[in-house]
């Protein structure tokens, strides 16, 4: 048996802010600072850490979405054929989060040039548009996703973090 | 957004890591920019698999200091109490107190000041020349730190700084108990913010409307011209040029609103100086007098359209919900609607409601380039003394734009 990962996290959170954190200069405002804030990152990871996989999974399937619809609207066969890789990626539940996060990178790479290269205005922003529709989904997950930071003044209006990340 | 690290395995090949000159000069060609901007991104580009951010001690950074000091007045002072300041996410800073002949050499005085300096790099790379030329031109506009001198490459200092009078006051209301990141969430009583609200438009007025005559020591800007819409393209090509050189992830979105804002770029009615990062947070004041002491953080300003700042001021990161938690006021002071309204009227300037959703949708991607981009690229070279704070804050990048994304479905 080894420590677990979720353990782990779980006594170095627990010293910080029991331990170290009273112990620490009231006077040293950046130290303060960067412990509050070193306490509140390792909290988010922990309550996020069991959700990496399906994380990864969502954004390739995001992509795909993305993607197929661009290819279908511009007619592309390589960016179709693109999709039909990433789509098998996807499918096989063995696959290596790092090659999942790979085949991601490679379709919003694709329609990142895609957007820059093409000439013609009215493909521009038909491509435009369905690149704006389809990334509310990851925008509302990675908002939902760091929904801890506190930033985000409208967190009801997000989906819950299950339903962001249902393929 | 990932959950591995961006430094190891499938960004081994990422050219941005470690760029080379030949990646470096077709990022240049690609996205034209002002001429001191182009060198401070170069330089940016040229340093970036170079040493990370090593803590330098306090005593260490003063001495570096003195030789600064030295090299324009002489050895006739003495660097006394140097101190860490706090506050800020980019910039690295110190107070001491100088014991000197003054300004004018005439008389002995004791000023407290202020070094700031670049880390090896920053969430936003700016110029410590523009920096402090900007200063030069508003003393005696409004109340600016007093700037005494820069070292533009890092000749005497271990990074780009430059040194100003401390400015007295506070940045956010001795009672507000939040301790939040700087200007974020910041909370002033009615009573407070209606003198503030007033104090704010009234300076923001006077930097729009700055003499044009005092724009020609501005040595380091480049010039922005009515009827043309250069300035702003420039602008866009920087913020693009960022991304490009910064980002971890490709988010198409960041390339759509790029293109639209080349495409849609409005043409500049009256040069204005921009301060490009007008908000609470940024300004000092006295509780006492419930006055504004000292505008600062000036690296962003440029020359070129008010609604740049207007957009900003009133941006929903910067603001906060008044008591009946249904009320927004623009930075906390004032809602947008009265905010601009008092604008007008003060400054004599008009407020063009298709330049502000234009800037809208500029700021915003200026946000998204900046937290999903470089702070994510600086934290992962560990290239500041603050990176803990650097990815924290990349998360409201998330927040900026999924709100930049419901804007662009109404214009596109």
């Amino acid at each position: 048996m080894v420590p677990h990962i979720s353990l782990q996290l779980q006594v170095v959170q627990k010293a910080l802010s029991e331990v170290v954190a009273p112990a620490v200069d009231s006077s040293h405002k950046v130290a303060q600072e960067q412990l509050g804030l070193s306490i509140a990152t390792l909290n988010m990871v922990m309550d996020r850490l069991p959700y990496s996989r399906k994380l990864v999974r969502k954004e390739l399937a995001i992509a795909i979405s993305m993607a197929k619809a661009v290819a279908a609207s511009a007619s592309s066969s390589t960016l179709s054929s693109a999709v039909d890789i990433a789509q098998q990626v996807l499918n096989d539940l063995d696959a290596e989060n790092s090659d999942i996060a790979a085949q991601k990178e490679e379709l919003m790479g694709r329609l990142a040039n895609l957007v820059d290269t093409v000439d013609d205005a009215e493909s521009r922003t038909r491509i435009s548009r369905i690149i704006i529709r389809e990334s509310k989904a990851q925008a509302d997950l990675y908002r939902r996703w760091c929904v801890a930071s506190g930033f985000d003044h409208h967190p009801s209006k997000l989906p819950e973090l299950d339903d962001a990340l249902r393929l | 957004m990932t959950t591995q690290n961006p430094m190891t395995s499938s960004n081994s090949l990422d050219p941005r890591a470690a760029p080379d000159a030949a990646f470096i000069e077709s990022i240049r060609r690609r996205f034209p920019v002002e001429q001191e901007i182009d060198r401070i991104m170069t330089r940016k580009m040229e340093l970036r698999s170079g040493a990370g951010y090593s803590a330098i001690p306090l005593e260490q950074l003063a001495d570096y200091a003195k030789k600064l000091i030295t090299a324009h007045i002489g050895d006739d002072f003495r660097l006394n109490n140097p101190r860490w300041l706090h506050g800020g996410a980019s910039k690295l800073q110190m107070a001491f107190d100088l014991e000197w002949r003054g300004p004018n050499k005439d008389a002995p005085a004791t000023t407290t000041m202020v070094m700031r300096m670049e880390p090896p790099a920053g969430i936003v790379e700016t110029s410590r020349l523009r920096e402090f030329e900007i200063l030069r031109v508003m003393e005696g506009v409004i109340p600016v730190p007093e700037a005494f001198w820069v070292d533009a490459d890092g000749e005497h200092l271990p990074y780009p700084g430059l040194i100003y009078e401390f400015s007295q006051g506070v940045t956010k209301p001795t009672q507000d108990a939040k301790g939040g990141v700087t200007g974020i969430g910041t909370s002033f009583n009615p009573e407070l913010r209606a003198v503030i609200a007033e104090d704010f438009i009234q300076k923001l007025a006077a930097i729009h409307n700055l003499d044009q005559s005092r724009l020609s020591n501005l040595k380091h800007f480049d010039a922005a011209e009515t009827g043309s819409n250069a300035s702003i393209i420039k602008q866009v090509n920087g913020w693009r040029r960022i991304w490009e050189e910064d980002r971890l992830e490709e988010l198409p979105l960041v390339n759509v609103i790029a293109q639209w804002l080349i495409d849609n770029a409005p043409i500049l009615d009256h040069v204005s100086v921009v301060h490009g990062d007008y908000r609470t947070g940024n300004f000092l004041f006295s509780e006492e007098d419930q006055k504004i002491t000292a505008i600062l953080d000036w690296e962003l300003s440029l020359l070129g359209d008010r609604h740049q700042d207007l957009s900003w001021a009133i941006g929903e990161h910067f603001g906060q919900m008044a008591e009946d938690g249904k009320t927004f006021l623009a930075c906390g002071l004032i809602t947008p609607e009265e905010f601009l309204h008092r604008y007008e009227e003060v400054s004599g300037l008009s407020v063009d409601p298709e330049k502000l959703r234009y800037f809208r949708i500029f700021n915003d991607f200026q946000g998204v380039v900046t937290m999903l981009g470089s702070a994510g690229r600086v934290a992962a070279h560990s290239k500041t003394h603050q990176d803990i704070v650097v990815a924290w804050l990349s998360m409201i990048g998330h927040v900026i734009l999924g709100n930049m994304r419901d804007m662009l479905e109404e214009v596109i």
